[in-house]
């Protein structure tokens, strides 16, 4: 009756009370068909993630000195064709995850392009590499420190006009919790991926910002 | 090595051959090969974008694989691309009607 007053072929005449009565009659139904349907939704968002763990599991099962293969080439394409909601089950998995992240961190480039493929969208990158780097600076252990830093910067890369058009500050963001992530590194390709992303983040960075990356990356050696 | 000097119909015959090979192969170092080869080949028209889409989606098309058929297609379009990114908005601009949603098709099944 809203909808039709709206373009007037509804007049109420003093009915006003009798309007109100009968919407919060209405509203009971209402808030239980919106709980019923975010119950749903929970429900669903539950079982991706539950899903999305045989995919975390044979990432971390991964033998890095070897390609993607076998078990894990499985389940990266599992990931790939799976639905938004599978994708967004394992980012969430992932990110959350206490376990150790060195594999996740060297396999990433693998695990974004079956996550992202070549989505143009990138609203749904920008969304996880802000929720990276919000990671990146409650993680307690530099293992994940690294993953979320390591990650974000690929994040980063693969789009940088698009993502800095809101957060011009964003490559800045990276780079520290990439040096965060670098302090007493006692991998030597993560002092390789910081030199990697600093060429990739170098035109984006201000000259401070990227003159610090350089010194840290000569301190570490 | 032979890309750059076969005649423009065989060099493109051959090249989109090697895309559709690469489409179902599942090997890292077998993809790196023809992707190699595929950035070799010169003279070269593009007739089938959406089969480069298709191949750009694989899984394990990534750094330097993307790279070689990113230098492939740029042979075509006269333009570089630096990253995925640049290409997709290339055909965006060019009405290319490519299909970048869809998933990808495992070769494995």
């Amino acid at each position: 009756m809203l909808f039709e007053r709206t373009f007037k072929k509804v007049q109420f005449a003093g009915y006003h009370g009798y309007l109100v009565c009968s919407t919060l009659r209405f509203l009971p139904g209402l808030f239980m068909l919106l709980f019923l349907l975010g119950v749903w939704n929970w429900a669903l968002n539950w079982q991706a993630r539950q899903n999305s763990k045989p995919i975390l599991a044979a990432i971390r099962g991964a033998d890095l000195s070897k390609p993607p293969q076998g078990e894990e080439l499985q389940q990266l394409w599992r990931l790939a064709k799976g639905s938004q909601r599978l994708k967004n089950g394992f980012l969430k998995e992932a990110i959350s995850d206490p376990a150790p992240h060195a594999k996740l961190t060297q396999r990433r480039a693998y695990i974004s392009q079956s996550v992202f493929g070549i989505d143009p969208y990138t609203h749904k990158r920008r969304t996880l590499l802000e929720r990276l780097l919000k990671a990146a600076q409650e993680a307690r252990y530099r293992d994940s420190k690294s993953w979320y830093a390591f990650w974000s910067s690929d994040m980063f890369s693969s789009a940088p006009e698009r993502l800095s058009e809101r957060a011009s500050d964003i490559g800045v963001k990276i780079v520290e919790a990439m040096k965060e992530a670098m302090k007493n590194p006692s991998d030597p390709w993560q002092l390789s991926s910081l030199d990697i992303a600093l060429g990739m983040l170098g035109d984006k960075l201000p000259a401070h910002q990227a003159e610090a990356g350089a010194q840290q990356i000569i301190e570490a050696m | 090595m032979l890309g750059d000097k076969l005649p423009a119909d065989q060099a493109e015959a051959g090249a989109q051959q090697i895309v559709a090979v690469m489409q179902k192969m599942n090997h890292l170092d077998q993809l790196r090969s023809l992707g190699e080869a595929l950035a070799h080949i010169q003279t070269v028209k593009i007739f089938d974008y959406p089969a480069i889409v298709e191949l750009l989606k694989h899984v394990l098309i990534v750094g330097e694989i993307r790279r070689s058929i990113l230098n492939y297609v740029s042979r075509d379009t006269g333009q570089k691309f630096d990253g995925l990114q640049a290409f997709v908005d290339w055909a965006k601009e060019e009405n290319k009607n490519l299909d970048w949603e869809s998933p990808p098709r495992n070769p494995l099944q």
